[in-house]
């Protein structure tokens, strides 16, 4: 019997295979190689494209660099999204390895947030962190965690570290012996189809009769649409990590087991491909 | 947790029982009984019906109950007609009792009340004190009262023999009325009320209980002998009392409280013997309903100091196990348990209110008329004052100094009552179920519940919940930890989902984690499969902890100094993280420091005692030098830190995780700590070669003093309490948390044991024995030694885990027995002390013990109820995968119980029920096999086999037929082990073992990291009392290490390396003194080799692993724990006499393997004779097992040898030897096939095997052509006799596709044969002293991987080939060899062959071996690509090589690599800096 740890290693450890070409309207002093890249999924593109910004620069003149930017077949990408969410929301059904765009020019202002550094990086994914902390349990753990801790939440996902990461990681995840879950479960529901970046809601992992919710309650709850009626036809799927499970599952599970490192359940609905 | 049962009386008089772990009242249906109220203890409940009379309730156990009557024929000599009835007149009865006294004829024995049944007829017991006796089973003496001998002489006149016969009780699961005394001035009145209690008065057999009653005219009445196994007791007998008593309790030791008529309250002081016990705890109600406790209650002052007052109004409280506390509300009769009772506080906190719904709730058909005959005779206090048991009028007249009412007592406590008690506010708003909070509304506290009108009879909520009557919790063991289901309603539904089926939690065998973790993976195999080559994003940095610790320093002066550490964790090339952890020091200003690889770690071990939180840490290199890394921490919690991580580290550079694999090693140390080591998962890697000193043993939360596993992963284990555990399947736990533990599957585990100490006088003319002793003698107070001060106070606990849960009270239980108070008396210290005092005696000494406890984590839970003493796991169930019978699982009781556990499979491995298997007298110890052989020794001495055990039939229960049950047993079902060599006596005091199996730390998997009794931490050398830890042991300053000499052969089959290390002293290579102890097998094993007594060569130590299996199971251990040159006396011992220890033998090793016993027996004395233990061989993958004698009979008692084959052929042999060195091989399938054994020079013994016994016979020196050929079994007849001695045989067996072959060498000749080649002759230059036999069975083909795998295979070239080759000294000689095809025929399976494809060509063997390689170990055989053979040899090779005796060149090359060999062409390493193998061309 395999433990839920083998689970939480091959979430850490996903990784998507990427191509990294410069946008054709760039200006190179000579002609840019593609840069190949696995990158981890749980991380963030800014964080873990060091090198890819190294290439690239290397053919680039001086001047013409400003700050790097992705896109993938015309969407910027977002680089405060976990870049797992970001390939399945938009590259899930396309063939790997993942075509993404360099850019160092015209940075699309209205589409996406500066990086100028790692440290914002950081800022950000702690928030996330303390933003789930507070819909799990009041803040509390967070608050008493000590700086070094968040610091080894942050270099552990800095550095990949799996362990260094989840040994104060698995203190976020800890509720108390009497209660079956969370206070609430912190998740954010990604559509392609809408407007909305994403919904949020307060949700709690057990229903008021005791019964532990399910993934599919929380999406008759919040998202109706997404899922499909009794007799009719599948229309999208529901993705967590690139893998669709099955509406059955309880959600303080998927909690624990599923969560991004920033301590949310990111949950992608995007429509069925038709094939 | 196990569950019990709280019990309550409702107001109907209905009986109700709450499981712990359970959420619903069950109705205890029985015969329209009711009842007033009940008192109850662990085994049984005795209540008061409203016939005012007494029943019983003995729950039904799987354990019979069951009492011996005995009755003895005594006859006299006759010189006319030789023994016969006419007695003297001054003789005794012709029946009697034992003392001759009472006059006892077979028909007048009579039952003694209804509820027993006869369960056989008469018989005659022919066993005398453990040994069989002639026929008839007579004793002969002189005269009576005599000594009595089993041997008739000539001045025997008279005689006796003893009849026995079993009566077992019956009425189990039921209420059994207490028959009412005869005499009529007996019991005039009906009794008002009864308290069981004193189950832990300490001097009192097990299973005692003291029932007190009061009658209606406040007489206190006391029930004799009230026990186990006569759980009616005997009779009434009055105690005075000063006053009318009303109420009565008894706490669980000696604590005993009345209270009277007039109010005031009694205590008894003086119950048996005024041992000092614990602190009791003595709650009471007032008449105003008031809670009382009271405080300062302990042993010396049973009546406490005063009375505090609590919170609430109750109309009874009752006080259970571990003091906690159970009440009936005043106002609404609800059950209340009183939560947060802890050692420290043991007032408790709230009152919380018990909601559990009652099976019955539905169909209560709660009439007036019962409630009335309910309260028939207590209608007023039913009314009135509930349970205050004061009748209303007689209130005004109480005078009312002592308000006490309603006492209840239970103890012990380990903490003083001291403590600031301050009234506890009950303001807590009650959690309570919504639907409780209908009658019991939300914020409401008790008093204020008070203020709700009183009295009412039928209060209107009695739709809403169950009104109670009585409670009472003496047999409800709550932790103060435990987290009970009581106070929240659930539906049954749920009720029943939270019974969870053992290892597996829900969450895990979902279909969604399933879909999930499948998902996962395709996910990962679909983005990464063919992208691996690409750059990581990341890349892998080094990561560090840093932390401060203490370390203790590796020379001197030894002290602890203060060090910084690091951990540097980072990823190699090949993505294995690998982590070095750093110790930075400081000496002399000038900063060092030393490093550990993790992946070189074998073991972490936490090291626990008084002063430090540290733990070591063991490496292969560091357990050779018996130094460990020992760290401390600061803290607790800092130690846990750093040693999960380490323990994170190492098992990831090991890729171990998740749990054990059920091959997995387990074992325990004598601390009590679990370990487990995986076997490789690669079948042919190279790892599974490791000794025990490198194997990697990772921790597991528990603590267990014994550990039993199988190859199906069932584990269970047996703590120092005797509580039974099973494996839940989790790992992690105990100071392993975090990601080092799993999520699920870990539970509070708690164990206890005793520490003893000892009081010593010196005898005084004037004053009589006093402490003051002579200035050479040892400390008044001291350890069993006296070479330790060891006083009350300043005895600790063994560790910080420990604490304290009794105080210090004297133990009557000593070997040797002790007086009235305690003292055994001696001439001087240190002597042989006795119970009574005697002129000689100038010195006395008493034991007195503490109980101490220890709470900690693992994946275990306990199996209920039985406390177990020994426990034995069939090893491997062949064809049981997943249906079938489940696996045999048999135990010993503590009380000597033989049980049988049914329904143990893998998904269930607590199995369901106990099977009770009958025996004539209480057992020690069994062992089950292969094939269910299932043997036992029997706390007398006498070893038993059972026959008949069958998967369907697993204990053979024969029923029915009287006759099975008696005497007649003896002879069929099981039969006493007549000892071997054909005597059918033994000499006297010839006693077996108590256990079946040696393990010294009772090691069933295989043997833990520090092995047995070796101490894990250096510098602390206290053995552990009852530990079997030798007193000389500890001498060695350093902990010596994991497992030394221990090896390790890997999962599944497993290479056997036969002879390796057996090698005599004459057989090693001259003036090579240091290669012949490498070669002579594990070093260590050389060291104790060569700390052998002088002079006696012969009686050096020869310890040889040899399993064919490492099963999980039973592999081998090694029962005596090695302490360097202190080889000795902790195999024999069982755990628990340490009085015996130093009275062992100093030279017995034995080690068990499957499918073949090893004993090396060597003795410095002359007369060994053998005597029985027991072995098993399990269709040559099981284990043996072997138990010794006890231990002060050992010095004259050798051992027997036993096994049996596959197909139940037992054998055993014997063996007469002056230094002896036995060993005995079994053989399966066929019965046909002779046991072999070697004795010490060379005489060869020969063991017929047939079903039963066999006998051994002695060989000639040099064997005989028959001989021989018996021992081939199908040896051609005229075939050419070898001449010289037999020294050595090999045994293969056929396997489906491979060849039978078997080798048979001797001094100067070799034989071997297949079955092509039969009758090939090839000399051998070998001169090998060991016989051994591996087995594989026909169409098992399971097995062949094994095969493959175990075979010793000689090496030689082909006939083709054959030239001779001289060697020089040693005989000439080439070998056949079969081998290849044995090994190209079996198919790949499983072993891993390199070439698999090749070794189907591989017929020939090229190239010469120089005469010299003759024998290697063969893990596989490989072709290379110019179609040579290439052997790999099995891990060192330079044991291998040296293992010959010619003066090899391939022996130097082995160990001097790279080649430099003279033979260079002949041979080459393939890898030199492991000397893993050679290959041949």
């Amino acid at each position: 019997m395999t433990d839920d740890k083998d689970v939480l290693r091959d979430v850490w450890f996903g990784r998507i295979p990427t191509c990294f070409t410069l946008y054709q309207d760039e200006i190179t002093e000579r002609e840019a190689e593609p840069y190949y890249l696995l990158l981890p999924r749980v991380s963030y593109l800014t964080l873990v494209t060091d090198k890819v910004k190294k290439h690239f620069e290397k053919v680039m003149r001086q001047e013409d660099i400003s700050e790097i930017w992705f896109e993938y077949e015309g969407t910027p990408l977002k680089w405060h999204y976990p870049i797992g969410l970001l390939f399945d929301l938009l590259a899930s059904s396309s063939a790997l390895p993942w075509n993404i765009t360099v850019h160092f020019k015209s940075f699309p202002e209205k589409d996406l947030l500066h990086c100028p550094s790692k440290d914002v990086i950081e800022a950000h994914f702690m928030s996330c962190v303390k933003e789930a902390d507070a819909l799990k349990h009041k803040s509390q753990v967070i608050n008493e965690m000590q700086k070094k801790d968040h610091k080894q939440l942050w270099m552990g996902l800095q550095n990949d570290r799996f362990d260094q990461f989840w040994a104060i990681n698995r203190k976020l995840m800890e509720y108390p012996a009497e209660e079956n879950g969370f206070r609430y479960i912190p998740f954010r529901i990604y559509q392609t189809t809408t407007e909305r970046p994403f919904i949020r809601q307060l949700f709690r992992p057990v229903a008021t009769d005791d019964q532990l919710h399910t993934l599919g309650d929380l999406l008759k709850e919040v998202c109706p649409s997404a899922v499909a009626p009794e007799d009719g036809e599948k229309k999208n799927q529901v993705r967590i990590h690139g893998i669709e499970p099955v509406l059955e599952t309880p959600l303080q599970w998927l909690r624990e087991h599923l969560s991004h490192p920033d301590n949310f359940l990111h949950i992608r609905i995007i429509p069925q491909p038709a094939d | 947790m196990p569950s019990s049962e709280l019990w309550a009386v409702d107001l109907f008089g209905r009986v109700f029982t709450l499981s712990t772990a359970g959420q619903q009242w069950e109705l205890c249906r029985d015969a329209q009984l009711e009842f007033k109220r009940v008192s109850a203890a662990a085994p049984c409940c005795w209540g008061i019906a409203c016939d005012n009379q007494v029943y019983v309730r003995v729950g039904a156990s799987d354990v019979p109950i069951r009492c011996r009557e005995e009755a003895y024929e005594n006859q006299r000599w006759n010189p006319m007609g030789g023994f016969c009835e006419a007695l003297l007149p001054s003789d005794r009865w012709p029946w009697s009792d034992v003392s001759g006294l009472q006059h006892r004829p077979l028909d007048g024995v009579a039952l003694p009340s209804p509820h027993w049944e006869w369960e056989s007829d008469w018989y005659v017991d022919e066993n005398f004190g453990g040994e069989p006796t002639e026929k008839g089973g007579w004793t002969y003496a002189i005269d009576f009262p005599h000594t009595y001998t089993r041997d008739k002489k000539w001045n025997s006149c008279v005689r006796r023999r003893r009849w026995t016969r079993y009566r077992r009780y019956k009425s189990r699961d039921t209420w059994a009325k207490i028959p009412s005394e005869d005499d009529p001035q007996q019991l005039p009145d009906p009794f008002s009320d009864l308290s069981v209690g004193g189950w832990e008065i300490t001097d009192e057999p097990v299973g005692r209980l003291s029932v007190w009653a009061v009658s209606l005219q406040g007489k206190v009445w006391y029930r004799e002998d009230v026990s186990h196994s006569n759980p009616e007791g005997s009779s009434w007998s009055l105690v005075d009392t000063p006053g009318e008593a009303v109420q009565i309790s008894c706490g669980p030791h000696d604590l005993l409280w009345v209270s009277l008529w007039e109010g005031q309250a009694l205590v008894r002081e003086g119950i048996n013997r005024n041992n000092p016990k614990g602190v009791g705890v003595v709650w009471a109600i007032t008449k105003d309903r008031k809670v009382w406790f009271r405080r300062g209650v302990n042993s010396h002052n049973p009546c406490g100091t005063s009375w505090i007052e609590m919170v609430g109004e109750m109309m009874m409280v009752n006080v259970g196990l571990n003091d906690q506390v159970w009440g009936i509300g005043w106002t609404d009769r609800a059950l209340y348990f009183r939560h947060g009772v802890t050692q420290s506080e043991l007032s408790g906190k709230t009152w919380k209110a018990i909601v559990a719904g009652r099976e019955c709730d539905g169909s209560r058909a709660g009439s007036l008329s019962s409630l009335l005959s309910a309260g028939c005779f207590f209608g007023d206090e039913v009314r009135g004052g509930g349970e205050s048991r004061v009748p209303s009028d007689s209130e005004a007249e109480r005078p009312g100094p002592d308000p006490e009412r309603d006492v209840e007592v239970a103890g012990p406590a380990s903490t003083p009552a001291e403590l600031p008690w301050t009234n506890i506010d009950l303001k807590e708003p009650k959690k309570g179920p919504r639907h409780a909070a209908a009658d019991f509304p939300e914020g409401t506290n008790l008093s204020s519940l008070a203020l709700l009108p009183l009295g009412l009879e039928e209060p209107d909520s009695a739709d809403c919940h169950a009104l109670w009557a009585w409670v009472s919790g003496g047999g409800c063991a709550v932790e103060a930890h435990t987290t009970l289901k009581w106070f929240t309603a659930h539906s049954g539904l749920r009720a029943s989902m939270q019974m969870l089926s053992l290892p597996i939690t829900p969450a895990q065998t979902a279909a969604w984690r399933k879909q999930i973790f499948q998902q996962l993976t395709e996910r990962t195999q679909r983005e990464l499969e063919n992208f691996r080559h690409y750059e990581q994003a990341v890349e892998q940095s080094v990561w560090v902890k840093t932390g401060a610790l203490q370390w203790w320093c590796d020379w001197k002066p030894h002290k602890w100094v203060d060090v910084r550490v690091a951990l540097e964790q980072f990823t190699g090339h090949d993505g294995v993280r690998d982590s070095i952890l750093f110790i930075y020091y400081m000496i002399h200003e000038e900063k060092k420091y030393i490093h550990v690889f993790l992946n070189e770690v074998t073991a972490l071990v936490p090291v626990l005692n008084e002063a430090k939180h540290s733990f070591a840490v063991y490496t292969p290199e560091r357990t050779r030098q018996r130094w460990p890394v020992r760290l401390a921490a600061a803290t607790e919690q800092d130690m846990s830190d750093w040693l999960a991580l380490l323990n994170l580290c190492c098992c990831e550079s090991r890729r171990v995780h998740g749990r054990p694999s059920p091959q997995a090693i387990w074992s325990v140390t004598c601390k009590g700590d679990i370990f487990v080591s995986e076997p490789s998962p690669d079948l042919e890697a190279p790892e599974r070669w490791l000794p025990c000193d490198q194997m990697f043993w990772r921790q597991m939360g528990g603590h267990l003093r014994v550990v039993e596993a199988n190859s199906r992963g069932v584990v269970w284990g047996i703590g120092y309490d005797h509580t039974a555990w099973v494996y839940t399947g989790g790992y992690g736990g105990g100071c392993f948390q975090g990601l080092a533990s799993s999520t699920s599957n870990i539970y509070t585990q708690s164990d206890v044991k005793c520490v003893y100490i000892y009081e010593n006088q010196r005898w005084n003319p004037v004053t009589g024995y006093t402490s003051r002793g002579l200035p050479t003698d040892r400390y008044m107070w001291s350890d069993a030694t006296g070479l330790q001060e060891c006083t009350k106070a300043s005895t600790k606990p063994p560790s910080l885990q420990w604490a304290w849960v009794s105080d210090w009270f004297v133990d009557f239980s000593v070997p040797g027995g002790t007086d009235q108070e305690g003292w055994q008396y001696a001439s001087d210290f240190p002597a042989l002390y006795h119970g009574h005092k005697t002129m000689k005696d100038f010195v006395r000494r008493r034991r007195w013990t503490r109980k101490c406890k220890l709470v900690t984590s693992g994946p275990w839970l306990e199996v209920a109820p039985i406390a177990l003493g020994d426990v034995s796991i069939i090893p491997e169930t062949p064809g049981a995968h997943g249906s079938g019978p489940g696996i045999a699982l048999w135990a010993v009781s503590d009380k000597g119980d033989v049980l049988c556990r049914l329904g143990v499979c893998e998904l269930n491995p607590a199995g369901s029920s106990w099977l009770h298997v009958g025996t004539d007298q209480p057992f020690a110890s069994v062992s089950i096999g292969g094939c269910y052989q299932v043997w036992a020794v029997a706390r007398d001495g006498s070893a038993f086999y059972r026959g008949s055990v069958s998967p369907s039939k697993p204990a053979e229960t024969e029923t029915g037929v009287r006759g099975a049950h008696s005497g007649v047993r003896l002879g069929r079902e099981r039969e006493p082990v007549v000892p071997p060599g054909g005597h059918t006596q033994l000499p006297a005091g010839h006693q077996l073992g108590t256990r079946v199996q040696q393990r010294a730390p009772r090691v069933r998997g295989a043997p833990g990291p520090g092995l047995g009794h070796r101490q894990q931490s250096p510098g602390e050398p206290q053995p552990e009392p009852g530990n079997c830890v030798s007193p000389h042991g500890c001498a060695a300053p350093g902990a010596q290490g994991a497992g030394l000499g221990l090896w390790h052969r890997g999962g599944l089959g497993s290479p056997v390396r036969p002879g390796q290390c057996h090698q005599g002293p004459q057989e090693l290579i001259p003036g090579d003194g240091r290669q012949a102890q490498r070669g002579a097998g594990p070093p260590q094993w050389a060291l104790e080799g060569g700390r052998c007594p002088a002079g006696d060569p012969q009686s050096r130590l020869l310890l040889r692993p040899l399993p064919l299996t490492w099963s999980r199971t039973g592999a081998w251990s090694l029962p005596g724990a090695l302490p360097l040159g202190k080889r000795a006396h902790e195999g024999p011992l069982s755990p628990g006499h340490p009085q015996t220890a130093s009275a062992l033998p100093p030279k017995e090793k034995w080690l068990w393997g499957s499918g073949w016993l090893c004993l090396d027996l060597i003795s410095s004395q002359s007369k060994i004779r053998k005597r029985g233990f027991l072995s098993k061989v399990k269709e040559g993958v099981g284990r043996l097992e072997i138990s010794a004698g006890e231990g002060r009979l050992l010095p004259r008692v050798g051992r027997a040898l036993l096994g049996w084959s596959e197909d139940g052929g037992a054998a055993r042999g014997c063996e007469k030897l002056s230094k002896c060195r036995v060993r005995v091989t079994v053989v399966g399938p066929q019965p046909a096939l002779p046991l072999m054994g070697l004795g010490a020079g060379g005489s060869f013994y020969i063991g017929s095997c047939r079903r039963g016994w066999g006998g051994w016979r002695p060989a000639e020196r040099g064997l005989e052509a028959s001989a021989r050929s018996r021992a081939l079994g199908r040896h051609p007849p005229g075939s050419p006799t070898p001449s010289g001695q037999l020294l050595s045989c090999f045994f293969f067996f056929k396997s489906e596709k491979g060849p039978i072959w078997c080798s048979l060498k001797l001094a100067s000749h070799s034989r071997t044969r297949c079955p092509g080649v039969i009758g090939a002759h090839v000399p051998s230059p070998l001169i090998l002293r060991w016989i051994e036999l591996t087995a594989s069975f026909p169409g098992v083909p399971v097995r062949r991987a094994r095969l493959c795998t175990v075979l010793w295979c000689s090496v030689c070239r082909p006939e083709a080939d054959s030239k001779e080759v001289s060697l020089g000294s040693p005989p000439e000689g080439h070998w056949r060899e079969p081998v290849a095809s044995a090994f190209a025929s079996s198919p790949g399976g499983g072993t891993g062959r390199r070439e698999s494809g090749g070794s189907a060509q591989a017929k020939q063997v090229k190239g010469r071996v120089g005469g010299a390689l003759l024998s290697v170990y063969t893990r596989g055989c490989q072709v290379s690509p110019s179609g040579h053979h290439r052997f790999f040899c099995g891990s060192a090779l330079s044991s291998c090589c040296d293992s010959l005796v010619s003066p090899c060149p391939l022996s130097r090359a082995t160990v001097s690599p790279p080649c430099g060999a003279p033979t260079a062409d002949l041979l080459s390493l393939t890898e030199p800096s492991r000397f893993l193998g050679c290959f041949i061309q």
